[in-house]
């Protein structure tokens, strides 16, 4: 199967400060990478790249063959609109907390020029009941929810115009340990159903474990290993992975 | 159907200065449809490293195996992921099991991947649970809450359920009692008559004159003994009385 997404010689810095450098790798329409590494490796940068956040100074991000850097601001919107969602660790990040779930859902919808309110208030009701959100939370401000409700707000938003590709930042990082799992769970449920091509972010190798097919190490911005999960996590290569997996609890 | 050729792993500790440490020397064997090859030896031989190269949980230093015109050595990793999907499974001793996920779903998941429809692979599933004895009720029970061999039944529904083309065996009953184990011989041997090519390491030899239709005897790393289920084991037996 032809790539999804495909990046290739991606560097940025901030100043004297090398934040990623040479990562390329590619992900195919239902298959979810991995990236892991720990605080400052580039894994989150590498993200913000593909998401259009910032503009990385070498290399080449292609969606479905169409290169995304250096895109207008009409195009960026779209693209960011129906190409590509994304879950945030800080639900305030990624979420207006004081507008209502289906206000912060219609946002989406509004930007994909959905112009009829009853149908954006139905889209929104289908949206939370596949996030498993009772859907008489509609009109609850998001500041209301708890930390696992804003996740799976996030996912609602992050999928209301079906992209193809979902981008997953430290997606249960800020969570309990039981509300993670059942964010996961989720996660992979819709994964299931949709078979949309995921790229997670994660220091947590048992959230990697779970979700991702394969795996991209990165340390100090470069990617040091990549493999298929399993692999990395129990024959790692590279001596930082070696180190990296000796010194996690239970994976 | 797969074709094991000269296969070497040696694993560098870089925690221990580079330390080098030769599991697999030199390991060939082939293995057709309706085969089960058993592959015997005392701990530490390269049993289970042998299997976990075959489906590259560990990444070989040297050699090939080819599957059909694949060599899962080399081929890039979507390609064994996408193999791993459909038709070569693993049964490892121990489940990873996923949190709050049924047990009907974990053994369904081979399923729903390929498109069967939620229904279906989920009758599926409680199917060959039926067959390996796992009690209904445990059916829609959390794995991550199953006894030990609870769970290695769950792992083999899952491993079987979609009728893989080459299945990878890692002491698959070494948890059971003797009915479920008979019961778990009994669906292994039927995948495997159907058509299925199968390596496997087992831990106690009655599993292996049950099911091997030939058998490696390993030793550091190489083979060294190749025959029939009761010679290599008869071997294997005289080689452990020798040490």
């Amino acid at each position: 199967m032809k790539p999804l997404l495909r990046v290739r010689g991606l560097t940025k810095r901030y100043g004297a400060r090398t934040a990623c450098e040479d990562v390329s790798f590619e992900v195919r329409p239902g298959e979810v990478l991995g990236i892991v590494g720990e605080s400052g490796s580039g894994k989150s940068t590498v993200l913000r790249c593909v998401h259009l956040d910032t503009v990385p100074d070498k290399g080449s991000v292609l969606l479905d063959g169409e290169e995304l850097t250096g895109v207008d601001p009409v195009r960026r919107r779209w693209l960011r609109s129906f190409r590509m969602g994304i879950v945030h660790q800080d639900a305030a990040t990624g979420l207006d907390l004081n507008v209502s779930a289906g206000g912060n859902i219609a946002e989406r919808l509004l930007a994909a020029d959905w112009r009829h309110v009853g149908r954006i208030r139905a889209r929104g009701t289908d949206l939370l009941g596949r996030v498993e959100v009772a859907v008489d939370r509609l009109d609850d401000r998001a500041a209301e929810f708890s930390g696992g409700m804003r996740q799976r707000l996030q996912l609602a938003r992050a999928m209301a115009n079906e992209p193809p590709l979902l981008l997953l930042d430290e997606p249960t990082s800020s969570l309990d340990v039981h509300v993670q799992a059942a964010i996961l769970d989720l996660v992979k449920e819709l994964l299931a159903q949709t078979g949309v091509a995921m790229v997670v972010v994660s220091h947590n190798l048992g959230v990697i474990r779970l979700l991702a097919h394969r795996t991209l190490v990165m340390h100090r911005g470069r990617v040091v290993e990549s493999g298929i999960t399993e692999q990395v996590l129990e024959d790692p290569q590279d001596a930082y992975t070696q180190l990296l997996v000796a010194s996690s609890l239970g994976v | 159907m797969l074709t094991v050729t000269a296969l070497r792993k040696t694993f560098t500790l870089h925690l221990l200065g580079g330390r080098e440490l030769p599991a697999l020397v030199d390991v060939s064997l082939t293995v057709g449809p309706g085969e089960l090859v058993a592959v015997l030896g005392p701990s530490g031989s390269g049993k289970s490293t042998l299997l976990k190269c075959l489906a590259r949980t560990y990444l070989p230093t040297g050699g090939s195996a080819m599957y059909g015109a694949v060599d899962l050595v080399t081929a890039p990793d979507h390609v064994i992921v996408a193999l791993r999907a459909t038709e070569i499974a693993v049964v490892s001793q121990f489940l990873h099991a996923v949190p709050r996920t049924p047990a009907d779903l974990v053994v369904a998941e081979p399923l729903l991947r390929n498109g069967v429809d939620r229904g279906a692979a989920r009758a599926a599933a409680r199917h060959v649970m039926d067959r390996l004895q796992l009690p209904p009720a445990l059916h829609d029970g959390y794995p991550a809450t199953f006894s030990g061999g609870e769970r290695q039944r769950v792992n083999l529904a899952r491993a079987l359920v979609n009728r893989p083309r080459l299945v990878l065996l890692d002491e698959p009953t070494s948890a059971l009692d003797p009915a479920t184990r008979t019961a778990a011989v009994g669906l292994i041997r039927e995948r495997v008559a159907t058509g299925a090519a199968a390596v496997g390491v087992f831990h106690d030899l009655r599993t292996v004159e049950e099911l091997a239709t030939r058998a490696l005897l390993v030793d550091r790393g190489r083979v060294v003994a190749e025959g029939t289920a009761t010679e290599i084991v008869s071997l294997s037996t005289k080689k452990a009385v020798a040490r």
